[in-house]
């Protein structure tokens, strides 16, 4: 089966008003297969909400290739675009910031009816079917998005994302604002849609037992890469790139662990404005040597299998496929 | 042993337009000199109203309508305003989630640390400029000096949150309250945050109050915890106990449904039903009843006081003595 999303070398570059350019996302490459959801982890800076931004045409890429359902969504111009951005669907942090405070639930979803084409008649038993489908009675319809609870809004974005009928739907830190309780709900919400409509997703998170719960397939950025990919068992289990490693060994878990110091990392990442030669992780990383410095490592098929963009970690030995797009 | 802070039947209660509301109704813990507390919830649980309540920083609209606050013995809740300006940096000090509501953005970083250790521990100008950039280098400010003249917004979120601890620790302060204060954080910062702190209050002795939603961040930082719900203490009991043993079905629930790192994953997380009800809603019975897969006709009728389980663990339901089975 094709993927739904394919995204080659995807660079999307801020200018600056003091001048320099800030290369947000600087030359990435995923695909995402129908029923499939695929993690992007990383710390703030990394550019992985620019990475959804750019999905959607919200943000213009700079250059690269995305194409969504087949098509070639970065050619898209006038109405086409309009079109394409009325029909593709993100759900955000916070739900109280993308619904229109002052419009009832049940026209916020209609409006999506309304993109699809769905005529008038038939939009009321669609509005009361869509808000069943994301666990909500039908008199929700009537209510302000006030009246809701943060878990019941996120809910209503669901269902709006829905009512366009996507192949994708992008979740930028969709849970990331909601207690701990209501948190697993939205997750098993997701997972029961996907199920049922084979929809992919980009699940975008800085929380990584989220992401393990949620996520297929895993991809770590930095500072506007990719350092690893991977199934989920892969990037959790045995994780190659450094970054990786240290990020995992950041998350406290409930009992697991003893007195002692938890940072693996010093410092902060740096500014994407003025990102460090060489590896970018470099200056943080606690392998990094003198070629780290000065070369950047590739996103590579390594020897066994995993792909990763560190020096040392051993390259497949080379023939056809050792160049990769994940 | 006496406890260094004490806290007794604490009521808090908040005038809104639409009436009175209760959000934390009789809650007791005590912490001990040197000692970690946790204080864990969902939003509305009452934990950070807990917190300022204890510090004297509830807002205009806040009362304490009852209970008792002592810190080494004396009546906090009765401190006239020279003796509360005198006890909150000197010996309970306060971080928060976001360390630039408590750092003035107009004001250059020198002047924030400055200001307390003169008033405090009464150092001149110089002096004072001294002890500052000793303690920026101290938790990790890298040319501490020069940066006393920046001010915040030149410093990430991260990097202020270091001077937020610095000038809390300043004048060696026997208790921190600390409210969420990694939440704002990127992961590997927020280790690096949990590291100093750790290190900075062990060194001083200093008594850690942490309260956040994250049960891993308080169970690998803290002594002991405390689980709120609905304005009320839960559980609570030590760390271990709360997290390899909880005895309340809302501690059983809120960890089966964090994902875990490692290990085989249910393909649904075992999720609670519902939402943690509204603040000062009010309710007869446990305020988790409706939400809890153990609820019976006394849950719905009666609250369920704290029932002391051994150990010094307590647990607020009608069936805490039933093992997790």
């Amino acid at each position: 089966m094709s993927p739904v999303v394919e995204v080659e070398d995807l660079k999307v570059y801020f200018g600056r008003r003091r001048g320099g350019t800030v290369k947000s996302v600087d030359g990435v490459s995923f695909d995402i297969a129908p029923g499939e959801t695929l993690g992007l982890a990383g710390e703030s800076g990394s550019g992985k909400s620019t990475i959804a931004r750019a999905l959607l045409r919200i943000n213009e890429p700079t250059s690269g290739r995305v194409v969504i359902g087949g098509r070639d969504v970065t050619k898209l111009r006038g109405a086409a675009l309009k079109a394409f951005r009325r029909q593709t669907q993100m759900v955000y942090q916070d739900p109280y910031d993308s619904l229109d405070p002052r419009m009832r639930i049940g026209a916020t979803v209609e409006e999506a009816l309304l993109v699809r084409g769905v005529p008038a008649s038939r939009r009321a038993a669609g509005v009361r079917e869509l808000l069943d489908r994301v666990g909500l009675p039908a008199s929700y319809a009537r209510r302000y998005p006030h009246e809701l609870s943060g878990g019941q809004r996120q809910r209503i974005s669901i269902a709006r994302a829905l009512g366009v009928d996507p192949a994708v739907i992008v979740c930028d830190e969709a849970v990331s604002a909601l207690d701990v309780s209501v948190r697993a709900q939205i997750l098993n919400l997701l997972k029961d849609l996907q199920e049922e409509a084979g929809l992919a997703y980009l699940f975008i998170s800085h929380d990584l037992s989220t992401m393990r719960f949620a996520a297929d397939r895993v991809a770590v950025m930095y500072l506007g890469r990719l350092v690893e990919i991977g199934t989920r068992d892969q990037v959790f289990t045995a994780p190659r790139h450094p970054y990786t490693r240290a990020l995992l060994a950041a998350v406290p878990v409930p009992g697991g662990r003893g007195r002692g110091p938890r940072a693996r990392l010093a410092g902060e990442p740096p500014s994407p404005a003025d990102p460090p030669a060489g590896c970018a992780f470099h200056p943080r990383c606690p392998l990094a040597a003198a070629e780290c410095v000065t070369t950047r490592p590739e996103l590579r098929r390594k020897d066994d299998g995993r792909i990763t963009a560190c020096h040392f970690v051993p390259d497949a030995p080379t023939g056809p496929g050792s160049e990769v797009t994940a | 042993m006496s406890a260094l802070l004490d806290v007794e039947d604490l009521v808090v209660r908040f005038a809104t337009p639409g009436g009175e509301h209760t959000a934390v109704r009789g809650v007791s813990f005590s912490v001990r000199a040197g000692e970690r507390v946790g204080i864990v919830g969902e939003s509305g649980s009452g934990k950070s109203v807990t917190a300022q309540a204890v510090l004297r920083l509830l807002g205009p609209a806040a009362t304490v309508a009852g209970g008792a606050v002592r810190f080494d013995g004396r009546d906090v809740l009765a401190f006239d305003r020279g003796e509360l300006r005198r006890w909150r940096g000197a010996q309970a000090a306060m971080v928060f989630q976001d360390p630039l509501s408590s750092l003035n953005p107009l004001v250059r970083i020198g002047r924030q640390v400055t200001e307390t250790l003169r008033e405090h521990l009464g150092l001149d100008r110089r002096a004072a400029t001294a002890k500052a950039a000793e303690l920026l280098a101290s938790v990790g400010i890298p040319d501490a000096a020069a940066r006393l003249r920046e001010y915040p917004m030149t410093f990430s979120g991260g990097m202020r949150q270091r001077v937020a601890i610095a000038i809390a620790i300043s004048c060696a302060p026997r208790l921190l309250i600390a409210d969420e204060p990694t939440t704002a954080l990127d992961v590997t910062v927020q280790a690096q945050v949990l590291d100093l702190m750790d290190g900075m209050t062990a060194d001083l002795g200093t008594a850690v109050v942490l309260i956040s939603h994250d049960l891993g961040v308080v169970s690998t930082f803290c002594d002991r915890v405390l689980v709120m719900y609905a304005g009320r203490v839960v559980e609570s009991g030590t760390a271990d106990q709360i997290v390899e043993d909880p005895r309340h079905p809302y501690t059983r629930a809120l960890l089966a449904s964090i994902p875990s790192l490692e290990g085989e994953l249910p393909r649904r997380l075992p999720s609670i039903p519902g939402t943690p009800p509204q603040p000062g809603r009010a309710h007869t019975g446990c305020a988790f009843a409706d939400r809890c897969p153990l609820a019976a006709d006394v849950c719905r009728a009666e609250d369920p006081e704290p029932l002391e389980l051994g150990d010094g663990r307590l647990a607020a339901c009608h069936f805490a003595d039933r093992s997790a089975g």
